[in-house]
């Protein structure tokens, strides 16, 4: 699914990834976690195509392709999901406008045809339901407004609308509650059908006691130092980041 | 700027009618203080050049046609800015007379920034007086349209005036496509608790479009305002609203999207005559092409006006290399338990949000559309009417 | 409560402590503004011909003007040929050092809390003081000598380093710029100059202090700052006059030269008599100031407290034309009884990524009037180039105005201009909180403008803010009642 080769991405002219490796296979679950300043968030902008975030070395493949080469909205009708640890607020541009907007651009670019305002406002409202969300917001404008844990909780609707291959969850658990973040965790559990994948970006190992993860990394310094399985993010539940400057040494 | 008396304010040009007295008033205030140029401070940013190089034509222009509306309404037609009031068919508690000449004869427009006022004065077609009582569930439409051949000058003058109670919206359609000037000056008046949502949709194509709407709102009476312009060669809007007894307020809202060789100028002021009196303001400009928008600004709150408030703001975008946008939002405040606040921002398309947009799978070139969308539609966002807020809101989606 | 009124009267009238006067013999030209009076103020300043020229061709010049009538102000008609256009103090000979300068003016700035002579100097600040016309003396001449920096007297400057005068005299503010800057350029009878080197920090702040003395004079001075690539300035200016009846008109040009790298920032302190409380006498100051960056990564800051003047008509400016050049403006404008205050900034971005920043608040008491009128304007090839402003104003009673006039301007579509604007008072929970704990209702006040006016204090030198915040204080007692 995703094939990430001794990436090196500078923000501003200072390097931030130093050669991170990291292959996401198709159905799995990995965690990325690591201290603040470590690259998490670089590498999920990195992956959707930000500007400025320039990679300067190594390669990105997903299915085969060179990410490096996409606009940042054929990544994403190729089948990338970014939710963003600090959703945009967008005013004047109505919710469900934007969504079935975005979900027709993706299916237009894919060649396959665009979904009638019925079909689209039904899979809305199952998303809006299973996150125990207002239907209102659709009436809002983009993330206006909205509290910090509704924006999280939008992200993952538009995920289950937009339906991605790969979906990169940039610290999506970061301020919510415990309710809000087991109906964050249902909501990707309920995405997950053995052919879907998924990077989640946190800080905290409490999502990953939801989520089961299939592999767990630890980031530091824009590298990856170290992976294993969920045990990993318990011992750095237990031991804090302290752990890693012996590893480096 | 004498060309411009030469081609337009002349003794000849003045009408026979029996309005004499009131015109040769105007007509003396217009020579003496003259037409505004650029180092008047209310014409700064707005030359008349276009203007003075134009010759008037007194040639009757064929019919223009009346632009078609989504909702019922009643509609006065102004054709080539001229109303002809035989056959309408008003509502119960809407009348329209001629002004008398007691009114006019106290009319005044100040100095040369004034001076299209008194031109209009000196020139204006036939001055009418709409009184509207009761409420009025329909709005009332003031179509004012241009045909294609239009190349004269036409000056159309109406006063509005809501009873005490009364309750109107009152909807100003603008179409022109003309080469002329349409010079429009109105008087409103709110009496005690009365409510005008007064909203103008305009769009110019050569024609000079001038306009001075003054209002004036007594004690609980509410005027709210929606313009949404959709530029023009030469447009220019003095809106000027006085609050005069405690209780009135006021709120304007409105867009202004100018393209190649356009100009739109608005000039706001809200004047707290007295306390407890409420404003509230939000104007954007898009400038795309070699557009220039024009956004000025003013809250004036008068000496023992206390307890007023007063909150403008206004929101630019600058679309292309060529455009230009000059805002100028304007605080005069002689009065102390009072809270006022303006802010301004010129910019361009938030990155963020489209960088945002485009990780959901939207094309840049979409992706920015829907923002500049969003943005001229934010102010519109506040009209109740969902018919008349969808109108307005799909105006804008035809042009960006 | 009566007689508290009074009390409070009785310090306003004293509130003006530079209100004294210098007897001291005074050598006058005739009143009047003609070319007779330029050559003659050319000759006792002992100029070369191009610098009579100049001020004469200046003077042709204002003579097709017209004064300026776009500001908020109301000005009295001013008779321009009443004014006495040089006043010195007499002296026998120049004199060569500060030993030799009349003990009565070192004594008239020890009063001001200038002391000039060696033993009382402020420690690391040379000071430049002018007294009417002429400057009486530089001290630390030799200290800054070492260090390459020309510190001196206007008139010194066109006779020592006509070269530099010559080069940049103008090149800010042309004398054909407005009305005052055309006036002044034509009568100016000192001020002061500076130059720093190249890549050279001036080695301490300089400053300059301003006393008008004479009666139905004007002072005309002239500012010129050069700072050479990579050349670093702080500097300071200090005014005030006597208290009389008369307005009298202070109408002075700052010209700021920035080059490569270069830094200056501008302080001013100005505490020009403002008239008594029934808006008799006072100073009318219109000035022009403006500073050029010149080149890439130049900086130029203005920090002003004023607090002084009948009538203040000032808009110091930022040209930023080199690239990454960047401008900014803090200010304090406190207007009591009945001044009047017309003053804010400009801002010109023409180079890329040129950044400028303004921060001004504005205080009204009594019968005043005070307005910020600022201008950012972006051209079109200043690309990148971003404004942030920020303009509060105070009001303290119901008799006073404060009004907000900014201009923006942008022809730029890479270019973020904000700007925010509030209007409030001071805030009878905020006044009542203070008095809760203990604080008496004129100490509340001090204690919240200071604090309205923080962002700018902390912009100027440590002794000069603490001087800014006891004029403040000074300035606004009376003004709650």
């Amino acid at each position: 699914m995703l094939n990430i080769k001794n990436l090196h991405v500078a923000v501003n002219g200072k390097e931030i990834l130093k050669g991170l490796d990291l292959d996401v296979g198709p159905g799995e679950l990995h965690a990325l976690m690591g201290p603040n300043g470590s690259g998490k968030s670089t590498l999920g902008y990195a992956l959707a195509g930000r500007d400025g975030y320039e990679i300067t070395d190594g390669s990105v493949a997903f299915e085969g392709q060179d990410l490096a080469e996409l606009e940042p909205e054929e990544r994403a009708a190729a089948g990338l999901f970014l939710a963003f640890q600090y959703p945009v607020e967008i005013p004047g541009v109505n919710n469900a406008y934007f969504l079935r907007a975005a979900l027709n651009a993706q299916r237009k670019a894919r060649g396959e045809e665009e979904v009638d305002s019925m079909t689209f406002l039904k899979t809305v409202r199952e998303s809006i339901k299973t996150l125990k969300m207002d239907e209102a917001l659709l009436k809002r404008a983009v993330n206006e407004g909205f509290s910090g844990g509704e924006k999280k909780r939008n992200e993952i609707v538009q995920m289950a609308v937009l339906q991605p291959k790969l979906a990169v969850l940039d610290e999506t658990d970061s301020g919510l509650d415990i309710d809000a973040l087991k109906l964050v965790a249902e909501g990707i559990n309920g995405l997950r059908d053995g052919k879907r994948s998924f990077i989640v970006i946190t800080h905290y190992q409490r999502l990953l006691d939801y989520l089961t993860p299939d592999r767990v990394h630890v980031l530091s310094d824009g590298r990856i130092v170290e992976s294993g399985g969920q045990e990993l993010s318990h011992r750095l539940e237990a031991e804090g980041y302290a752990f890693l400057e012996e590893s480096a040494a | 700027m004498s060309a411009l008396i030469d081609s337009l304010a002349t003794e000849a040009r003045l009408p026979a009618d029996d309005h004499a007295e009131v015109r040769r008033r105007a007509h003396k205030a217009l020579l003496k203080h003259g037409f505004p140029d650029l180092k008047t401070e209310a014409w700064k940013y707005t030359s008349l050049r276009v203007l003075e190089k134009r010759a008037f034509s007194d040639q009757r222009p064929g019919l223009s046609s009346l632009p078609e509306l989504p909702f019922a309404a009643t509609v006065l037609h102004f054709d080539n800015g001229i109303l002809d009031a035989t056959d309408l068919n008003l509502p119960a508690g809407v009348s329209l007379q001629p002004q008398t000449d007691e009114k006019l004869a106290a009319v005044d427009h100040g100095d040369r920034a004034g001076a299209f006022g008194w031109l209009n004065l000196a020139r204006f077609e036939q001055a009418w007086q709409l009184r509207i009582e009761g409420q009025q569930e329909q709005p009332l439409v003031l179509a004012i349209s241009t045909a294609e051949d239009f190349h004269g000058d036409v000056h159309p003058r109406l006063a509005i005036e809501l009873a005490a109670g009364a309750t109107a919206q009152i909807i100003e359609v603008h179409e022109d496509r003309g080469e002329g000037l349409v010079n429009i000056v109105q008087d409103i008046a709110l009496e005690r608790g009365a409510n005008l949502h007064h909203l103008v949709s305009r769009h110019s194509a050569q024609s000079a479009w001038i306009q001075r709407s003054e209002a004036k709102v007594a004690r609980d009476a509410d005027y709210r305002f929606h313009a949404l312009d959709r530029g023009g060669r030469l447009t220019r809007h003095d809106l000027a609203v006085t609050l005069t007894e405690s209780g009135a307020q006021a709120e304007i809202d409105g867009t202004v999207l100018v393209n190649d060789r356009q100009h739109v100028d608005f000039h706001t002021a809200i004047e707290h005559e007295v306390g407890h009196t409420n404003s509230r303001e939000s104007f954007r400009i898009l400038a795309d092409g070699s557009g220039v928008g024009v956004f000025n600004g003013r809250i004036h709150i008068h000496r023992g006006a206390d307890d007023s408030h007063s909150d403008l703001n206004t929101a630019n975008l600058l679309l292309s290399e060529s455009a230009r946008i000059n805002a100028k939002p304007e605080l005069e405040i002689y009065a102390e338990e009072v809270t006022a606040s303006h802010g301004a921002t010129i910019g361009q398309l938030d990155d963020q949000a489209l960088f945002y947009l485009r990780t959901r799978g939207i094309p840049a070139d979409q992706a920015s559309a829907l923002l500049k969308q969003g943005f001229a539609a934010a102010p519109f966002e506040n009209i109740e009417s969902e018919s008349i807020r969808n109108w307005l809101i799909g105006e804008l989606g035809q042009l960006l | 409560m009566n007689q508290t009124v009074e009390q409070v009267n009785q310090v306003i009238q004293q509130r003006y402590k530079a209100g004294f006067y210098t007897d001291i013999e005074s050598d006058r030209v005739r009143a009047g503004l003609d070319e007779e009076i330029i050559a003659m103020i050319s000759a006792k300043k002992e100029e070369p011909t191009w610098m009579l020229e100049w001020r004469l061709k200046a003077f042709h010049h204002w003579q097709t003007m017209r004064e300026p009538n776009w500001a908020h102000l109301k000005v009295p008609a001013i008779d321009l040929q009443k004014i006495h256009y040089y006043a010195a103090p007499k002296q026998k000979n120049r004199p060569k050092s500060l030993d030799e300068v009349d003990p009565k003016l070192l004594e008239t700035f020890d009063k001001l809390g200038v002391p000039l002579h060696e033993r009382a100097r402020l420690a690391g600040v040379a000071v430049d003081a002018v007294f009417d016309s002429v400057s009486v003396g530089t001290t630390f001449q030799k200290e800054l000598k070492e260090a390459g920096v020309i510190f001196c007297s206007f008139s010194e400057a066109v006779k020592d380093h006509p070269e530099l005068v010559r080069e940049y005299l103008g090149s800010v503010v042309p004398y054909s710029d407005n009305y005052f800057a055309a006036l002044n350029s034509a009568v100016f009878s000192d001020g002061s100059f500076v130059y720093i080197p190249a890549n050279t920090r001036c080695p301490m702040e300089l400053s300059t202090y301003f006393r008008i003395n004479a009666r139905d004079t004007g002072q005309f001075e002239r500012t010129l700052i050069i700072a050479e690539p990579g050349a670093e300035v702080s500097y300071l200016e200090g005014c005030t006059a006597p208290m009389r009846d008369e307005n009298q008109l202070h109408a002075a040009v700052v010209e700021l030269v920035a080059r490569k790298k270069a830094k200056i920032k501008y302080s001013t302190v100005q505490n020009w008599y403002p008239g008594d409380e029934n808006g008799k006498g006072g100073i009318y100051n219109f000035v022009t100031k403006r500073g050029d960056c010149r080149e890439d990564d130049a900086r130029i800051s203005w920090t002003q407290v004023e607090t002084g003047s009948a009538i203040t008509w000032k808009y110091p400016s930022c040209i930023l034309r080199g690239d990454r050049s960047a401008g900014e403006f803090y200010s304090v404008a406190l207007t009591h009884n009945h001044q009047q205050a017309d003053t804010g900034t400009k801002m010109i971005h023409l180079g890329k990524d040129t950044t400028s920043k303004i921060i001004s608040k504005g205080i009204s008491a009594g019968k005043s009037n005070n307005s910020y009128r600022g201008l950012v304007r972006i051209a079109k090839r200043a690309a990148n180039a971003r404004n942030y402003t920020q303009c509060d104003s105070l009001l303290i009673g119901k008799t006073c105005g404060a009004h907000t006039f900014p201009y923006i301007e942008s022809a730029n579509p890479t270019a973020k201009v904000e700007h925010e604007a509030t209007t409030s008072r001071i805030g009878e929970d905020q006044l009542f909180y203070c008095r809760t704990r203990g604080l008496d209702e004129e100490d509340a006040v001090a204690m919240i403008v200071d604090g309205f006016c923080k962002e700018v204090f902390k912009e100027l030198p440590m002794e000069f803010a603490v001087e800014a915040k006891a004029l403040l204080e000074i300035s606004l007692e009376g003004a709650v009642g």
